[in-house]
């Protein structure tokens, strides 16, 4: 042993002890004397941080949460959760809540009134409602998205509302409905049990969703044989305990799927007798061939149903179309071993085997998001791994309830409750015959997305002057910060007003903040990526004069009816939500008035409100009085007998789905073409909009961690989870770091064309990029990596590519 | 060769501010991560004497407010081979 | 099981090297009563290892060399056997239950990794917590629960991985945990305990209660195996009585009312 390792090795072992020593110790109250479970009270609620949607109990006493367990009759995570999961009461905690209203003076937020507050927003939005958007999120619970969507839709009559989701699943969405005509997966997590063979498709399950993860891996401890292949743009935590890792060029998934499609068309697959049976080959509409790079040709395309389902082709033109994606040659345009991709279709062709594909932001952060997804579930039709325990294409999602209230709730710009496109009449007329509208009221036009909601906003003279935002912050998850968010600050007239719980970066720049409850500080319900809801009731008060989500839209509402907004009137000439808020006796619960607010169950009034629409589509919710008692249950729920109310595992399988008529084996009854007919999609693989070049050489993708959840501001005030993962840093691969000159932790600086960010590199730390491509996380406030990143998005979905992007690097 | 590890806490204003710089910048000082104000500092010398001359120089240093000793191996003596396994 | 194939034997020798190593420095403070050791390990060290950067060995290069691989044998050592007397005394059990809660955020919360950890690598937690270990003065205790393959969902590293860059956000959080609930009651003098935690996670109870758990916690027979034959678990806390009578105020009109699932 030399004298420089020795003494490398002491070192480090020194910084190692004075590093434990720095760290404060977790605390925990002195034990007392109390007998087991005294004094404190469990109650269930799903976790508040991703789609998987865990089961948690809460432990609360003295009014305050003071431990967790993980549910053990809750179907997902059946009594294991992550390390988010078990910590998240924590999250209620962080010493900078936000707990008064607080309005910008001079540059400074100062404190005022929640009646001032709410004033300045009703006469914001009376002033100019046209100008007005609302930016929410897959967090609002159910309920909150609801009034969300009805004060926007139903009593500003237009549709500039929007979800953050859009950033998340709206080419999922935009997937399942080119394929099924219906959004939402027809599978479960139960597949996780009974498959055979699991494909990762640019996803990273081992950190972002843990417990699903362990569900399939446990297996194999017990000894069941899971083939898991791991297709990925950097080696992960997930890759470490694949049978097959194989690193994809970005944006090259199209053609690995296309090789796939190509050996089973070769295989004769195409003469199974399901696909003519349940299935039509499809491709897009041939003059809609989308330029991202060119905005305007894609603003003028809204979400137009011709676009989104494509058109017939026949047998010969799939097959000449796949023609070109031979293994081989799918090997050289993507980088996966051709002998993997013949694997794959091997295993997908064999009937022996119960082939999963998972997904997540991969396939959807892509600017051909639709396509890749309706590709994912093309190729699972033609080889008949569909339709059977095991055997299914599965979307995973990233927040608790992006299906359950972005989707369902339609809180989309385009969409109207029960997921009901809103450029339908005959939809407009439901929803205006169930809000007791006047005829016309909901606007027949398709409202501002995401990213154009923001350019607006971010533009002089832009249609938009005033943004609500409600549990998001745009201020760090927007891509092209400097565009979308940030060149607010040089704009005149725009005023942004903000609801959270938390100091962040979109506080920031807000002119109006409010303070909000969260999590179980209010009733509430989610929905996760497998279309189950779950219930759960107020376990602690808020703090200070924070309020709920749904109370701050009730409010503002109120106010604009009693200020005689028109709009804010039913067609007799009743506010909006008297009909949600009355009571047996036709009086009506002063809900408005925060004192009054928990005077009714007003999540019950609105999820009551919310279930007719939910039948329209097959996504029949059970009373919200079942949920309460339940742990969950996957939707369509359906009263079998009075009083039970069974869930719905596998959607569109013959008796798996209570909408399936018996004789018909699969049943797809949303069909596009009106035929009970699903599609396969053919799309050809194209070059991303940006890809490296000389000047800027290298690829980015950007991602999340195990410990933390999106943008960070809850998990960041969790110690623990904090402590484990401080702060972002840069992947590189080893050899670009020597070429650079760089050493773990030293500062490199990525550029875009866009923006650039300095940050310390990880050199093969968590997970190593391939040559030529680097990594950074997104969660982290200080060092924001959506400054580089670029606001190119899907056509059909309109969801950014935060995937892929092109940079260059150098040491700072 | 000295090594000492050191939990130093560091004052919030400027004054800490350039102390943390000149500890950055002094190449017998290592800084590891902080928490808060608490900054794990190592001290790496050639002997005892320059390890004690390092520390009081640290402990006087104005925007340091305390220092803590952690753990110290002191030697003026070249390590025997396989020593650092029993150091533990 | 899922070892993949690419570790072998020695691969596996130096896991335990990396995890033993991991450990110890994160305890952060030296073991007394070592003694050096000679004879052949020392000649394997002729070869020089190369210079790590300071910087490096922050992340995954901190490990083992062969000084470490050749010594291990000498690390690991007994605890105490089966028939041995437990000492019991109040002081030490309130240590025990202070060491436990250091490392919680609550009681019952998955505890925290006090040393550094090759997160990427599933196998090294079980080369030293799979049965329990004892490393000179320091104890690795066995996994309290069935085996997972994932280790880092639950526990997380209380030093960070992570090289360079500032402390990033930090706030301070004034959650406080629960507390461990104390001993458990007793119907009357002399019969068994009632068991006063959940047993969700801990079903193993050598893990806390066997020869190698804190002095102060063990048990006075460790080698009794069945544990539940005479301790019982709570109801209350083994979640087998979830829904509480009567439903919040804020429940609403027909919560609590209808027979659903």
């Amino acid at each position: 042993m030399n004298d420089l390792d020795r003494r490398a090795f002491l070192k480090t072992s020194a910084m190692a002890a004075a590093a434990a020593m720095i760290l404060p110790h977790l605390g925990s109250a002195a034990e007392g004397d109390a007998q087991a479970g005294d004094g404190i009270r469990w109650d269930k609620a799903p976790c508040r941080f991703c789609g998987t949607g865990c089961g948690v109990l809460l432990g609360a006493k003295d009014g305050k949460i003071v431990a967790m367990q993980a549910d053990k009759e809750a179907s997902v995570n059946k009594g294991l959760c992550c390390v988010k999961g078990y910590h998240v009461g924590l999250i209620l905690y962080g010493q900078d809540r936000l707990t008064v209203p607080q309005k910008r003076v001079d540059g400074k937020l100062v404190p005022i009134s929640w009646e001032e507050a709410i004033a300045i927003i009703r006469d914001r939005i009376s002033a100019a409602p046209a100008k007005f958007a609302m930016y929410g999120s897959g967090q609002w619970t159910i309920p909150e998205g609801y009034a969300a969507n009805k004060f926007v839709k139903g009593g500003l009559g237009h549709n500039h509302i929007d979800p953050n989701a859009r950033l998340c699943m709206a080419s999922a969405a935009a997937g399942f409905n080119a394929t099924y005509g219906v959004d939402e997966p027809a599978g479960c997590y139960d597949d996780l049990d009974h498959c055979t063979v699991l494909i990762d498709w640019g996803n990273n399950p081992a950190e972002m969703h843990p417990v699903l993860f362990s569900r399939v891996m446990d297996r194999r401890l017990k000894g069941d044989k899971v083939l898991y292949i791991d297709l990925t743009t950097r080696r992960t935590r997930s890759s470490e305990q694949a049978d097959h890792v194989a690193f994809f060029k970005p944006n090259t998934d199209l053609a690995v799927a296309n090789g796939i499609a190509h050996l089973l068309v070769k295989a004769g697959f195409l003469d199974k007798p399901w696909v003519d049976k349940f299935f039509r080959l499809r491709q897009r509409v041939a003059e809609y061939a989308p330029d991202p790079t060119k905005r305007d040709v894609y603003d003028a395309e809204a979400i137009h149903p011709k676009n989104l389902i494509g058109k017939d082709i026949t047998r010969e033109e799939y097959v000449k179309n796949l023609e070109f994606y031979t293994p081989e040659k799918v090997e050289e345009i993507s980088g996966v071993p051709a002998s993997l991709i013949r694997l794959m279709a091997e295993k997908m062709a064999d009937p022996n085997e119960r082939v999963l594909s998972w997904w997540c932001m991969g396939p959807n952060q892509h600017t051909r998001g639709t396509a890749m997804n309706s590709l994912l579930h093309s190729i699972h039709h033609l080889s008949g791994q569909w339709g059977k325990p095991g055997a299914s294409a599965f979307s995973l999602t990233g927040q608790p309830s992006a299906c359950g209230t972005a989707r369902e709730v339609g809180t989309f710009s385009h969409l109207l409750p029960g997921h009901l496109p809103v450029l339908n009449p005959h939809y407009r007329e439901v929803t205006e015959e169930l809000w007791h509208l006047p005829k016309g009221r909901i606007s027949d036009k398709i409202g501002f997305h995401t990213v154009k909601m923001w350019e607006e906003f971010c533009t002089d003279g832009g249609a938009i002057d005033t943004i609500w935002v409600q549990v998001t912050n745009p201020g760090q998850t927007l891509p092209h910060q400097n565009k979308l968010f940030l060149a607010k600050k040089e704009r005149k007239g725009k005023f942004l007003i903000v609801s959270d719980v938390y100091p962040t970066a979109t506080t920031a720049l807000a002119d109006l903040v409010l303070p909000s409850a969260m999590y179980v500080e209010k009733n509430g319900m989610y929905g996760n990526a497998e279309r189950k809801q779950q219930q759960w009731f107020k376990m602690v008060e808020p703090p200070g004069q924070a309020r709920p989500d749904a109370w701050q839209v009730l409010a503002v509402s109120k106010a604009m009816f009693d200020a005689g907004f028109p709009g804010m009137k039913d067609k007799d000439g009743e506010w909006i939500f008297a009909k949600t808020l009355k009571k047996a006796d036709g009086s009506l619960i002063p809900a408005w008035d925060f004192a009054h607010y928990y005077d009714v169950n007003v999540d019950e009034r609105l999820f009551e409100e919310y279930r007719p629409f939910t039948k329209i589509k097959h996504k029949d919710l059970a009373p919200y009085a079942v949920y309460a008692k339940a742990h969950g249950l996957r939707w369509p729920v359906v009263e079998k007998t009075p009083g039970n109310w069974e869930e719905t595992l596998w959607r569109f399988v013959e008796g798996k789905d209570p909408y399936v008529k018996p004789g018909t084996g699969l049943q797809f009854y949303h069909s596009n073409t009106k035929d009970d007919k699903a599609f396969i999609w053919w799309h050809p693989y194209e070059a991303a909009p940006e890809e490296p070049d000389a000047e800027y050489p290298f690829w980015l993708c950007t991602g999340r961690v195990l410990e933390h959840w999106h943008s960070g501001t809850m998990t960041m005030r969790v110690p623990p989870l904090q402590r484990s993962m401080p702060h972002a840093y840069i992947e590189i691969h080893p050899d670009d770091a020597i070429a650079l000159h760089v050493r773990s932790g030293d500062k490199v600086t990525v550029e875009s064309r866009r923006g650039s960010l300095t940050l310390p590199a990880w050199i093969k730390g968590r997970g190593q990029p391939p040559k030529g491509s680097c990594f950074v996380p997104f969660f982290d406030e200080r060092l924001q990596i959506n400054l580089v990143t670029k606001d190119y998005h899907d056509p059909f979905s309109k969801q950014p590519d935060f995937k892929k992007c092109a940079v260059r690097l150098r040491k700072a | 060769m000295s090594i000492s590890s050191l939990v130093i806490d560091a004052a919030t204003d400027e004054h800490g501010r350039q102390a943390l710089a000149s500890i950055a910048g002094d190449p017998r000082f290592t800084l590891g991560p902080s928490y808060g104000n608490r900054h794990a500092v190592v001290i790496d010398t050639p002997s005892v004497a320059e390890d004690t001359d390092a520390f009081a120089w640290l402990s006087d240093l104005p925007g340091v407010r305390l220092v803590t000793l952690v753990r110290a191996y002191l030697d003026d003596e070249a390590l025997p081979a396989g020593a650092a396994a029993n150091y533990l | 099981m899922v070892v993949p194939s690419k570790i072998l034997v020695i691969g596996a020798l130096g896991v335990v090297a990396v995890a033993l190593v991991g450990m110890v420095v994160g305890f952060g403070h030296p073991a007394p009563g070592w003694q050096p050791t000679t004879g052949a390990s020392s000649d394997r060290l002729s070869a020089a290892l190369p210079a790590v950067h300071y910087r490096d060995m922050d992340g995954k290069a901190r490990g083992p060399n062969r000084a470490y691989t050749s010594t291990l044998a000498t690390l690991v050592g007994h605890g105490p056997a089966l028939m041995d007397a437990v000492p019991f005394d109040p002081t030490l059990r309130a240590e025990a239950v202070a060491r436990r809660a250091a490392r919680r955020a609550y009681n019952g919360a998955p505890p925290i990794i006090p040393h550094p950890v090759d997160a990427n690598d599933v196998t090294s937690c079980y080369q030293c917590h799979g049965e329990g270990k004892v490393i000179g003065p320091l104890i690795a205790p066995k996994i309290s629960h069935q085996r997972y393959t994932n280790c880092t969902q639950c526990h997380a590293p209380v030093v960070t991985e992570t090289p360079g860059g500032s402390q990033g956000l930090v706030v301070e959080n004034s959650f406080v945990g629960a507390a461990s609930a104390g001993r458990g009651s007793r119907a009357y003098v002399g019969a068994p305990p009632t068991i006063p935690h959940t047993t969700s996670m801990r079903e193993n109870c050598t893990s806390c209660h066997g020869t190698l758990g804190l002095t102060g916690l063990r048990s006075s027979h460790p080698w009794r195996v069945n544990c539940t034959q005479c301790h019982a678990p709570s109801a209350v806390l083994e979640q087998a009585r979830f829904d509480d009578p009567s439903p919040p105020p804020w429940a609403g009109e027909t919560a609590g009312q209808t027979t659903g699932k």
